[in-house]
């Protein structure tokens, strides 16, 4: 198996990972962060996958993924902002249908 | 052995991000994450992607984890309820562990299959590449051949900063800007933020050739800005809603202008003039940095002017 | 000059992003709506070049495709960008005057990255660039709902900022493994390539869920109801409207572009079903709630499920009737954008008259303030497909086209979905005839509110008789594309 390869079973392995704790999760950092692994998991496979078909480097899914890290950035900046304003006003790091009976 | 190397990376970065996903405390939860942000830099280099890990270290480490870290602060007054992994009563834990194992599964059993790609675009990109007015292949893709993605992606980067300073504007509290207790580390930030503000140039000029770039660059930048803030210089010139916003769009407005031009001259958008496109790469780059770096910081800027409100009541 | 119409779609927009960060209230207004009219005028060009020349590509920055990223007018994309354009300008003249100055402020630039992002997903035949257009499509729409700030509306944000991000992670998986197997990104050219192995059934199956879950399908929808609900009326009318039909129309292209209805049935069946109980239980929902704008936003749920209900029909062994769902489903499309844009301004005018939430304080708005209940009511004969309206034209095709297939699992879901339209539209009515005491004690909404809902629901009411002038820029049978 190729580097290459191993990565992207890597990769497969963060998505799932990171799908299990965003659905779990209901903190919305928890959720956020493991929507973060997930978009990793993805550029991992995007390039290693991509790569280990063609046996050496592809530029093409490298450049997506740098596009792809800043979108993340972006979204995940734009989502703390949301929760920092939501805990703000109701003191809650959870969706309220999440909050449960306390 | 390299195989090896690759598995144990695997091994480490399955770990980490279990444990970013599942450990108790929040607070390590965000340092598992940036951790796993630097290991994945280690990957991708093993990956012969030298420009991912610059980004991924400086972006996706550095910034995301700086602006969790922040948020953190901020999230300590609600309660934290730590990851009910126990409660397999929960039909959302069923759900969550049966579509995380689907998602593998199916995962593994798609990039199992044998690959033999009917087109290969990594020869166009080399062969299109003294066109483009850059050596490096990345910068080529992203600031020609595909520059339109670059464009959007600039946009999404200036909606995101809207966002903040949306959701900023009803609060009252203005930036307080403490200065640093220690003089010496002061005088030493000093020192620093040229050196870095030179780093930041040198991997925007370098990004023509080798590794490096707009977003690199501007990550970088962000940090020097950062630093700037904390020693305490010019402050107010972020406070002016003009000059912010100014700083955000300027990036953009370049590229926008640059893009627009050959449309008047009956070619298409994007396009650059032949021969010259290497000037107007560096050109909409430098803007680009700037903008990024500008963007970046003033999220970390924004974040400090809206502490939580601590309330009596729940 | 030739390049200009079509990249004036993305350009014009980005512009007006950029004045309204830049330029002092009074000038953002000014040139808003001067671009506004440019984009409109732009849009009426590039209808005439495209019955001069017909479908046409241009490729970003001179590089064709696979190497560059083309973009391509045809009648499909032509079809979705008037229809953004009609639906934007009237909903831009409804915020100016409905909302807040300080609201208008921060409105503008996030309406003028939506439209560019609505534009680069009408255009793009780039799969990555579809991601990226899906991105800044979110992130403006997730900042239009939280410009209200308060908590409720920071919950629908949020709900709704997490079911897109989900959304668009799937989706660029599907991207990754697509790109991998056939190692290009242009959706012309993976057309060519392209056959159902088990990689691309699992890449399109993650795109197709992603795209879903942005869509609002049911089961994936409950995001939905307190975002386009909660929001400000202008706001709630653009979401529900044209957010929603982007990554609807992505999931289309792809139906269509890589001859899925080729494929096993049941991939179809499934999109059916999930359609089914989408209008199922939109309207079930809908009929139970007791605020306004939710009842009009439940709507929107059941009316998806419409959409969907073109997949089980596009088949390649009846082109005909194949054509006829294709067709059908677009009128539906359209027809929807115009009377929901309608129907939640509409809406918007009556929660502002009575000044509450609730269904029971319409009591006596027929009497006091019929303009509106009028433009509301247009609106709902288009939801409710009877006709003449662009709604019926849309169900009466696909009603003949599942006819014709002999699915009649699917008529009898559109009707029991008519039905249940009806009801929910008839029970918000009977709320307005009751008589109430004490005269004329509502608020008037400025007529510049009140005409421009009446002239999307007009529209929405036109488009029945022009629907023949719509479909003919669609090619004649674009469904069996080889």
């Amino acid at each position: 198996m190729s580097s290459y390869l191993i990565f992207a079973y890597g990769g497969v392995g963060l998505c799932g990972i990171g799908v299990f704790g965003f659905i779990l999760h209901t903190h919305l950092l928890r959720r956020l962060i493991a929507f973060n692994l997930l978009g990793s998991g993805t550029f991992l496979i995007l390039v290693g996958l991509s790569q280990s078909g063609r046996g050496e480097a592809d530029y093409i899914p490298q450049a997506l993924v740098l596009t792809g890290i800043v979108v993340a950035v972006a979204a995940t900046a734009l989502a703390l902002v949301l929760i920092r304003r939501w805990a703000a006003l109701t003191q809650h790091a959870t969706l309220p249908e999440d909050q449960g009976p306390s | 052995m390299n195989e090896l190397i690759d598995l144990t990376l695997v091994c480490i970065l399955l770990g980490l991000a279990s444990l970013s996903l599942f450990t108790q405390s929040l607070f390590r939860a965000v340092m598992f994450f940036i951790l796993l942000g630097l290991i994945l830099a280690l990957v991708w280099i093993r990956l012969d992607a030298p420009d991912i890990a610059l980004a991924e270290a400086a972006i996706g480490a550095g910034i995301t984890g700086i602006l969790l870290l922040d948020a953190l602060a901020h999230l300590r007054a609600t309660s934290n309820t730590p990851p009910q992994l126990r409660q397999l009563k929960q039909p959302r834990f069923w759900l969550a562990l049966i579509s995380g194992a689907g998602v593998i599964l199916l995962l593994a059993l798609a990039i199992s299959e044998p690959l033999a790609p009917a087109v290969a675009l990594d020869l166009q990109v080399s062969e299109n590449l003294t066109n483009s007015g850059v050596t490096h292949p990345i910068t080529a893709i992203l600031l020609n051949f595909r520059s339109y993605d670059t464009l959007l992606e600039v946009a999404v980067l200036v909606l995101a900063a809207l966002v903040a300073v949306t959701l900023r504007q009803s609060d009252e509290h203005p930036v307080v800007n403490e200065y640093l207790p220690n003089p010496l580390l002061h005088a030493c930030l000093k020192l620093f933020f040229p050196m870095i503000f030179l780093v930041s140039m040198y991997l925007l000029w370098a990004g023509a050739a080798q590794p490096g770039g707009a977003f690199q660059a501007g990550a970088v930048l962000a940090a020097a800005f950062v630093l700037f803030y904390l020693v305490g210089l010019k402050t107010q010139l972020a406070q002016n809603d003009i000059y912010l916003k100014g700083g955000w769009i300027f990036g953009l407005a370049l590229f926008v202008l640059v893009g627009s031009m050959p449309l008047l001259y009956g070619q298409p958008f994007l396009t650059y003039p032949d021969s010259q496109a290497g000037i107007f790469i560096l050109l909409i780059e430098l803007g680009l940095t700037l903008s990024i770096g500008w963007i970046l910081f003033s999220m970390f800027l924004l974040s400090q002017s809206s502490p939580l409100q601590k309330k009596d009541s729940p | 000059m030739v390049h200009f119409p079509m990249a004036g779609l993305v350009v014009f927009p980005l512009l007006g992003a950029l004045v309204s960060l830049a330029l002092s209230q009074r000038w953002r207004t000014l040139m808003s709506f001067a671009l506004i009219l440019a984009l409109l005028l732009n849009n009426a060009l590039l209808l005439l070049q495209f019955y001069s020349q017909g479908m046409f590509n241009e490729a970003m920055g001179n590089w064709p495709a696979p190497l560059g990223i083309e973009l391509r007018i045809d009648g499909l994309a032509l079809i979705f960008s008037l229809m953004s354009a009609i639906v934007a300008s009237i909903c831009a003249l409804y915020a100016y005057v409905y909302l807040r100055p300080a609201q208008l402020k921060l409105f503008w630039p996030f309406f003028w990255f939506l439209w560019v992002a609505l534009n680069s997903i009408w255009l793009s035949s780039d799969l990555f660039n579809l991601y990226v257009g899906l991105e800044l499509l979110s992130l403006a729409a997730v900042g239009l709902v939280a410009l209200s700030r308060d908590a409720l509306s920071l919950a629908a944000a949020l709900r709704y900022l997490f079911a897109a991000l989900l959304g668009s992670i799937g989706y660029l998986l599907g991207v990754a493994l697509l790109y991998a197997t056939y190692g290009t990104l242009s959706l012309v050219e993976l057309s060519q390539h392209f056959s159902l192995t088990l990689s691309s059934s699992v890449a399109l199956g993650f795109m197709f869920i992603g795209l879903l879950m942005k869509t609002a399908v049911f089961p994936m929808h409950s995001w939905l109801p307190p975002a386009h609900g909660g929001a400000l009326t202008p706001v709630s009318a653009l979401l529900s409207a044209l957010v929603i039909k982007a990554s609807f129309y992505i999931v289309l292209r792809l139906w269509t572009e890589l001859s899925l209805d080729s494929a096993p049935t049941s991939a179809g069946l499934l999109m059916g079903i999930l359609g089914s109980a989408a209008i199922l239980w939109g309207g079930w929902m809908a009929l139970h709630q007791t605020h306004l704008k939710l009842v009009v936003a439940y709507s929107t749920l059941a009316q998806i499920g419409y959409f969907m209900l073109i997949f089980p029909l596009l088949s390649d062994t009846n082109p005909h009737a194949s054509h006829l769902a294709f067709q059908g489903g677009i009128l539906m499309l359209l027809a929807h954008a115009l009377a929901k844009a309608g129907m939640f301004l509409a809406a918007g005018n009556l929660l502002f008259c009575t000044g509450q939430k609730d269904l029971h304080s319409l009591a006596g708005l027929s009497r006091y303030r019929p303009l509106n209940i009028f433009a509301f009511g247009l609106a709902g004969v288009s939801i409710m497909g009877l006709p003449p309206s662009g709604g019926f034209n849309g169900k009466w095709l696909i009603i003949q086209s599942a006819m014709l297939q002999s699915q009649w699992q699917w008529v009898l879901v559109i009707l029991l979905g008519s039905l249940l339209s009806a009801a929910y539209i008839f029970r918000v009515f009977s709320y307005t005839y009751q008589e109430v005491e004490g005269g004329d004690r509502f608020k008037q909404p400025s007529p510049l509110l009140e005409w421009s809902a009446l002239s999307l629901s007009v529209l929405s009411i036109l488009l029945g008789f022009a629907s023949m002038l719509v479909l003919d820029l669609l090619p004649s049978h674009s469904v069996v594309t080889q």
